[in-house]
């Protein structure tokens, strides 16, 4: 099965300056894919250039098969989008902008629209100019949601929202994903994307640190504890070390990729002790990895 | 059915969940012929990934705790209450393992750390109790 979303090579400078960097992905069907990354990472740009608003200086995105450039208006259609910070015409009502939106899309926007702001509890004679945060940014999501897309592209959707609005938000990814929808959803909120998403691509200064689903990596990166009495064991022999410390005589390590047998052997050896093997939080890798790409430019 | 997962943990979620329906059934909170809520329904409640529920779930197929009746959902088994007695104190054992070699690795000693243990157990023993004595 092809991937819903294929990424490839994909490059684009500002003055000069890469943006993002030889970018390569693939997510497929019914993954929620958490993009992350610190602000300037290349999150925003990639995912511009997903929705067609930014051209690529190389390489090529396509979603559900069509170019995400050239197929852009065609997307816009099959793809829904929520920006960081949505703006729309204040001036209108929850309604009127659902009705104004209609407009621009194929029959059924209206209803589905109406039936998604029902189910987040917005108000249609509201005017969105007196909305909570929260409140806003359902109103995006379902405006986002109203052309019943495949495939969902959401841009920090939950920066500034509170815990109980963010939650609710996490709640409706759950549910589309367990409709087989694919949603990609960027942020620097780790801790949070840890429990919905089925992927996680880390980038740092517009290039790919590491993608895999969450359970494997768990078993991707992975921290050694030891204690030990002779020499002491080299970690660069149980994979990349992405960082190392200890004092004394106890060891510690953490390992990108760890090669089994080298694990096996460092475990049997005489003078090793209290050997211990833990994968990492989803923040800890993140933290790992970010450190390791500082000592190695 | 109440489950709960931390994320945070080192142990996989879906493994969490096994873990505590098999805890569910060990004590008798999950009857033989019960069903399980929907792949769906737990996805949304413990906000997570519904593959990840249905991980879980095909894991408890497997060791013979649910099966699958069609159109209905996933129901505890028969044998259920004699599988998950058997599973519970294993999974019981590796968590103990696991706080222990902590506890061993801080060179805290034995006697402390044993004194903890029952300190701990009487705690929560106690808190049983009493939530218990007002339901």
């Amino acid at each position: 099965m092809s991937a819903v979303i294929q990424i490839n090579g994909l490059t684009k400078s500002f003055g000069g300056r890469p943006a993002v960097n030889n970018l390569s992905l693939e997510v497929p069907a019914g993954a929620v894919y958490a993009l992350l990354g610190d602000n300037g990472a290349g999150k925003s740009t990639t995912i511009r250039m997903l929705t067609g608003l930014l051209p690529p200086d190389a390489g090529s995105a396509t979603i559900l098969g069509d170019n995400c450039w050239t197929k852009a208006i065609e997307l816009r259609h099959k793809v829904g989008y929520v920006p960081e910070r949505p703006k729309f015409y204040d001036w209108m009502t929850v309604g009127e902008i659902g009705w104004f939106t209609a407009g621009f899309h194929a029959a059924g926007f209206l209803p589905r629209y109406e039936k998604w702001s029902e189910r987040f509890k917005l108000q249609s004679k509201a005017k969105l100019k007196n909305l909570s945060k929260g409140e806003y940014a359902k109103v995006g999501l379902a405006l986002a949601l109203a052309p019943d897309p495949e495939v969902l592209i959401l841009d920090e959707p939950t920066s500034g929202l509170d815990l109980k609005v963010r939650r609710e938000f996490l709640q409706s990814i759950v549910g589309l994903a367990g409709e087989g929808r694919t949603v990609l959803i960027s942020s620097h909120q780790i801790a949070e994307v840890e429990r919905v998403a089925s992927h996680a691509a880390f980038l740092s200064q517009g290039r790919l640190l590491l993608s895999a689903t969450m359970d494997e990596l768990k078993a991707r990166i992975v921290r050694y504890r030891l204690r030990y009495e002779g020499e002491a064991p080299d970690p660069a022999r149980l994979g990349v070390v992405l960082e190392r410390n200890g004092s004394g005589r106890l060891w510690q390590a953490v390992i990108k990729d760890p090669v089994a047998e080298a694990v096996y052997y460092l475990r049997q050896r005489e003078d090793v002790s209290e050997f211990e093997e833990t994968p990492l939080t989803l923040e800890e890798v993140y933290t790992a990895l970010q450190s390791s790409e500082e000592v190695t430019p | 059915m109440l489950i709960e997962v931390h994320p945070q943990s080192a142990v996989p979620i879906y493994e969490q969940i096994v873990s505590q329906v098999i805890f569910g059934v060990a004590a008798g909170g999950l009857v033989p012929g019960s069903l399980i809520p929907s792949v769906r329904d737990l996805a949304q409640r413990l906000l997570v990934h519904p593959n990840t529920v249905a991980k879980a779930f095909q894991e408890l197929e497997r060791r013979g705790v649910v099966s699958a009746r069609r159109g209905i959902g996933m129901e505890v088994t028969a044998d259920a209450p004699k599988v998950c007695h058997e599973q519970r104190q294993e999974i019981v054992r590796t968590q103990i393992r696991d706080a222990l070699r902590a506890a061993v690795s801080s060179a805290l000693p034995a006697d402390t750390i044993r004194r903890l243990v029952e300190d701990e157990l009487n705690h929560v023993n106690g808190s049983t109790r009493s939530r218990e004595k007002r339901s």
